[in-house]
């Protein structure tokens, strides 16, 4: 009796996860915001303007608040390295030199766990975060990337 | 003007120069040291604020890369000296941004306390980020985003340029404005200066044109007179001392015009003295003859008349009275004769001792004697010039004078002056007044004690205050050209005084003068001395 409550409590939660993220990828990291925020979609370019510092403000000159997993964390990994091409250090430099050029006043926050990130996001309007597609709740809205939702064939962030 | 107000006029506008220049010198000092403070000030707030945008710079950057780096590790959030080292980098931004207020000019305060006032929320939000960094980093991060990074924006962004473009601004207008004022201040200077030196080159052209030129005039004056030309008269207007000395001047060469003149009459009295001489002396012989066949007479005929009183039985006594008749009147008419020859006698001597026009010695003289005599041949002369002339003489001369040793011939002629001035005045106040008037000249001689007084008045129009200053100057004269050489009283008072006496003049005008000579019998006795008689 115990063994089918499992299975009918797990078979919930998948179908659930399901109903968010279709055919997630554990692998994959989904890009997320708050669900007020009129962005549904993001190029790979836009993606990268924003990691970068490029693009400061959304569309609805909402500002855009970056926040970023603390190193060592999958989500930091894919996004460095799949969307900006660079290693740990090479990111760390590339802001310390933006702040000191005093090309932006904002730099990407640093986030320890997913829990802060849902936070956080769910407190600043224009935040943005990463957080594995699994993991993602369903009050914050997933991003497509150039049209591609996490778990979707040529997702890029995984 | 004098020529000493001009100078003193000169001095002034020099001493006014003098002070322009000085207030000028002042001014351009306050408005440079005032123009200096603005900019002083100007550069201090910019500086400030340069200082105020890089600290904030510093510190916005250290809170970005804080919650960016830092934040990678997970730990338990700043120490106590940590938040203490960041808590004094912002009261230096407070200090600073005081300072700003401080030094703020009244159109920027307002911008200025804005700016403060944005600050201190910033400041507040920045506290609280790294208060709560790495202890709660949801509202560290929070805190930031929401309200610190906003706040940063508009402080650093767009607060503080304005206030780095206003403060540029006014230092931009603050140097603008110090130049101008150096530029104003020099311009005025020069403009000063040169307004002071022109109008110190034209004092001292125009002061000095007017001295030259009026000495100038003297200088040609003086040569002209040198040369001879005692008509020459110098023409000076101007009222200043210049003027005044041409009036000197030309008074000068009129009272050489009158000497000059006076020297021809004296030399003409002179001829005429040397003639009287003559003449007197001629007289003189046979009036000898006269007087001495006179006195012969009277002998004769007192001779005559005993000689005819021893033939007196003889002659029929009718006849004998008739003959003393004509004895007696042939007595009086001889003795009248020999009278009068003695007087005339008498003064042909007085003409020649007077026309010999030299002085003589001392020697005893019987004062009251010289006194009468001159004073009556002062009379006589008056009479024989006019013979309507007539005064009354009176005389009250002290009979216990002793005779005394004087010049007699310089003294009696110091009489002869001053009684003949008398005879003179009295005369012409009788003329104009006629019958009313009876004129009197009197002579009066006292002892003393020490010295020995002598006073001639008379009642004529006295002297005015004016003339009796000047009374015994050399050819000063009251009367009609040509009645008076304006000698005599300037050589009786030179005479006087050889006598180591004084002579002087009381008068009441209208009513009377009053010669008054005193001689110190010290100086009178028998001791000789020279006499220094004026020829």
């Amino acid at each position: 009796m115990n063994r089918f409550k499992s299975i009918v409590i797990l078979a919930v939660v998948l179908s659930e996860l399901a109903g968010a993220v279709p055919a997630a990828n554990a692998s994959d990291v989904a890009v997320v915001v708050r669900r007020d925020l009129p962005v549904d979609n993001l190029t790979f370019s836009e993606l990268r303007n924003i990691l970068l510092g490029d693009r400061q403000f959304w569309s609805s000159n909402v500002r855009v608040t970056l926040l970023i997993r603390a190193p060592l964390a999958h989500e930091r990994d894919v996004v460095i390295k799949n969307i900006l091409q660079m290693t740990e250090s090479q990111f760390r430099q590339y802001w310390i030199g933006k702040v000191f050029r005093a090309e932006s006043l904002a730099s990407p926050k640093t986030v320890y766990t997913n829990e802060i990130a849902v936070s956080l996001i769910n407190n600043i309007p224009g935040s943005i975060a990463f957080i594995e597609a699994p993991l993602v709740h369903k009050e914050l809205k997933v991003v497509r990337i150039d049209g591609l939702l996490p778990g979707e064939k040529g997702y890029p962030l995984n | 003007m004098t020529i000493r107000r001009r100078l003193a006029l000169s001095l002034l506008v020099v001493l006014l120069l003098f002070a322009a220049n000085l207030v000028i010198y002042f001014w351009g000092n306050q408005r440079r040291e005032s123009s200096v403070e603005a900019l002083r000030r100007a550069v201090a707030r910019q500086a400030l604020i340069s200082s105020l945008n890089q600290n904030l710079n510093d510190i916005q950057k250290q809170v970005t890369l804080l919650s960016q780096v830092a934040a990678e590790t997970p730990s338990t959030g700043a120490n106590p000296s940590e938040v203490s080292g960041f808590n004094d980098q912002l009261e230096n931004l407070e200090r600073d941004i005081a300072n700003l207020r401080n030094l703020a000019e009244p159109d920027s305060r307002a911008n200025i306390a804005a700016f403060a006032e944005a600050y201190e929320t910033l400041d507040a939000s920045w506290r609280v980020f790294y208060g709560n960094f790495g202890r709660n980093q949801t509202k560290a991060i929070t805190e930031l985003v929401i309200r610190a990074e906003p706040l940063a924006q508009n402080v650093i962004r767009e607060r503080l340029p304005q206030l780095q473009k206003d403060e540029s601004a006014r230092v931009d207008t603050a140097t603008e404005n110090f130049y101008r004022v150096a530029r104003l201040i020099d311009r005025t200077a020069v403009l000063i200066f040169v307004m002071s030196a022109v109008v110190a080159i034209g004092v001292a052209v125009v002061l000095s044109r007017q001295l030259t030129h009026g000495l100038n005039r003297l200088k040609e004056g003086a040569a002209s007179i040198g040369s001879g030309n005692l008509d020459q008269r110098i023409d000076i207007q101007g009222g200043d001392e210049l003027s005044d000395l041409a009036k000197s001047f030309n008074e000068m060469t009129g009272q050489l015009r009158n000497a000059q003149e006076q020297l021809v009459v004296q030399q003409k009295l002179a001829s005429l003295g040397s003639l009287t001489a003559g003449i007197a002396h001629e007289i003189k012989n046979p009036l000898n003859f006269v007087t001495n066949f006179a006195e012969v007479s009277v002998g004769l005929l007192e001779e005559l008349q005993d000689s005819i009183k021893d033939q007196t039985a003889r002659l029929d006594s009718r006849e004998f009275e008739n003959i003393e008749g004509l004895f007696a009147d042939l007595q009086q008419n001889v003795a009248k004769i020999r009278e009068h020859g003695k007087r005339a006698d008498g003064i042909v001597r007085n003409m020649l001792m007077h026309s010999r026009g030299q002085s003589g010695g001392r020697q005893m003289t019987n004062l009251n004697s010289l006194v009468s005599e001159h004073v009556k041949l002062a009379y006589h002369g008056m009479r024989a010039q006019n013979p309507n002339f007539n005064v009354a003489i009176q005389e009250d001369l002290d009979s216990s004078l002793e005779p005394v040793s004087i010049a007699a011939q310089d003294l009696g002629r110091v009489f002869l002056n001053i009684a003949n001035n008398a005879c003179y005045a009295a005369y012409q106040k009788k003329k104009r007044l006629q019958d009313g008037f009876c004129p009197v000249v009197a002579a009066k001689t006292r002892d003393l004690g020490s010295s020995l007084e002598i006073r001639i008045r008379d009642n004529g129009d006295g002297v005015p205050e004016p003339i009796k200053r000047r009374i015994f100057e050399p050819f000063f004269t009251t009367k009609p050209a040509g009645s008076g050489t304006g000698l005599g009283l300037s050589m009786s008072h030179e005479i006087v005084q050889q006598h180591k006496g004084a002579i002087r003049v009381e008068s009441e005008p209208g009513e009377y003068a009053e010669f008054i000579i005193t001689l110190p019998k010290n100086e009178i006795s028998t001791r000789s001395i020279q006499c220094l008689s004026k020829s």
